[in-house]
């Protein structure tokens, strides 16, 4: 009788084990979707700012069709970038490109005076910078996520459902350049 | 290091010890419930020995009754409602108050929104809801986050501070309110604060009632009102101060801590410690300063040009936040500089 009781707590106590650790991956696992939902925010947030900047720079300074032209392509990668790590790469370019269109309005003075410029400007920065954070955060969620199912007791637990390993948002090597500024 | 779980366990942290703050607070209101109904409503025990009488009518000892204080059911009644009203003002009540206590207002206006986006990059960093965003016009450089939960927080921002601060070292300062309300740190203090203040009014009522009823010589109940002043005696000279330290040395680890968390969701020390150090050097003292709000702010708002004499370490053990230095210190570590030089600082304030 005491061994039967013995036996159903022990089974009870490994059922709760399981169903807690089962919840605490799948809580997990949608911590990375809701990371990765915020980057699309911030990217595609970003997307719709760009053509505003272009039209509001061709006012001022359309003979510098180059630059202009290199943040219209960079902007369309980045809108066709499909998953982290396709996104991530077209990262690099994009950021490149706005480095040097921003650059250039230090030789007009017009258009760096102009207010709607200098509000795109900070919205832009802003929102390179939010998607660098939502970056951060995605990683560390994807890094935690693979811990917990990589690791005893997560990897057995993992098995009971389909936890696929998720792409992290990396930097492509040329994003680490710096952007080179020509006058 | 950057493991998204860390938060967690110190959520976790924070959860038991606003427990142990509660029960404490409880147990002792309890005892203090009963003694005083006791007193009052007669919930007392009385043991009589029976008196010796002669058989010619001659009382050789009178009946002697000792009474004695039982827990009773309205001492439980009272303590109940008591805590359920004062959980409920730190729930609903605090973050409210203490924002009309600074007069501050939300950040609205294109002016802010730097500030705004600011706070929204570092939610982002940190995955919880934004914050609500308000301002207080003071020139002296101060924040404070406040909201008993990420879904109820409010980060509050000097004007001073906009004036000050660059971009990133106002970042920085977000980003250590960000943890303050992320750790949950602000629903454990407001419970600390709360519960010393609710334990320093009992303490006082106990000694009123004690005293009047000690006066009365010859009443029936003077053991309890002997007993009810003692016991509040002993929480006046032990209970108060007890809490008062624990809750200054809970809001210096919760400090340390923000500041920790602060570099991990910026992923640079530069800007916060470039912050503090602009604090350290300014001398303007915020024009509201109130023992109330003080555990709030990045800075203590009160403790400026305190003498460092015989009661300096007594003084430091009440301090609601870390010396300056010492946080400096700490950042610049990390940064790899000397942690008793200074600077680096940006020199441009924000565009606000």
């Amino acid at each position: 009788m005491i061994g039967l009781i013995i036996v159903i707590a022990v089974l009870a106590l490994l059922v709760l084990i399981v169903v807690g650790g089962f919840n605490g991956i799948v809580r997990q696992r949608n911590q990375v979707d809701n990371g990765w939902a915020q980057i699309e925010v911030q990217l595609k947030r970003r997307a719709d700012l760009i053509p505003n900047l272009v039209e509001t720079v061709k006012g001022y300074a359309a003979h510098e069709s180059g630059t202009l032209e290199a943040v219209v392509q960079a902007r369309q990668a980045s809108v066709a970038a499909n998953g982290p790590a396709e996104a991530a790469a077209a990262e690099g370019p994009i950021t490149q490109a706005l480095g040097r269109l921003f650059a250039l309005a230090e030789a007009y003075p017009n258009l760096k005076a102009d207010a709607n410029f200098r509000q795109l400007q900070e919205e832009i920065t802003s929102t390179e910078d939010r998607v660098s954070y939502a970056r951060q955060f995605y990683n560390d969620s994807v890094t935690s996520f693979h811990n917990r199912i990589d690791t005893f007791p997560g990897v057995i637990i993992a098995k009971f459902g389909s936890f696929p390993h998720r792409e992290l948002f990396e930097a492509a090597p040329t994003d680490r350049d710096v952007p080179k500024v020509q006058f | 290091m950057s493991d998204a779980t860390g938060f967690i366990a110190e959520q976790r942290h924070n959860r038991r010890a606003s427990v142990l703050i509660l029960a404490g607070t409880f147990a002792l209101l309890f005892i203090v419930a009963n003694v005083v109904t006791g007193v009052f409503g007669g919930y007392t025990k009385e043991t009589c020995s029976p008196a010796k009488v002669l058989a010619n009518g001659y009382v050789v000892q009178p009946q002697v009754c000792t009474s004695e204080f039982r827990f009773n059911l309205v001492a439980l009644i009272i303590t109940i409602v008591f805590v359920g009203g004062y959980l409920f003002i730190a729930w609903f009540a605090s973050a409210s108050a203490a924002l009309t206590m600074v007069q501050a207002r939300p950040a609205d206006g294109p002016e802010f929104a730097e500030l705004r986006n600011l706070v929204e990059q570092m939610s982002i960093a940190s995955g919880i809801p934004v914050p609500r965003t308000y301002v207080v016009d003071d020139p002296a450089p101060n924040a404070f986050a406040t909201g008993r939960n990420p879904d109820h927080a409010a980060i509050t921002v000097t004007t001073g501070l906009l004036a000050v601060m660059s971009r990133r070292e106002l970042r920085g300062v977000l980003a250590h309110e960000m943890s303050h309300i992320r750790n949950r740190d602000i629903a454990v203090t407001t419970l600390a604060v709360l519960a010393v203040g609710a334990i320093a009014v009992i303490a006082q009522i106990g000694l009123r009632i004690g005293m009047f009823g000690g006066m009365r010589r010859g009443s029936r109940d003077n053991n309890g009102f002997a007993l009810l002043l003692l016991l509040s005696l002993a929480i006046y000279l032990l209970a108060v101060p007890a809490g008062m330290l624990l809750k200054a040395s809970l809001s210096r680890k919760r400090e340390s801590l923000a500041d920790a968390t602060a570099v991990e969701l910026t992923r640079e020390p530069s800007g916060l410690r470039s912050a503090l150090e602009k604090l350290e050097a300014d001398t303007t003292v915020i024009a509201h300063p109130s023992a109330a709000t003080a555990h709030l702010w990045i800075e203590s708002p009160l403790e400026r040009g305190r003498d460092e004499g015989m009661l300096g370490s007594f003084g430091r053990m009440m301090d609601t936040h870390p010396p300056l230095s010492e946080r400096i210190a700490k950042l610049r570590t990390i940064e790899g500089l000397d942690p008793e030089g200074r600077g680096p600082n940006d020199p441009f304030p924000t565009a606000i």
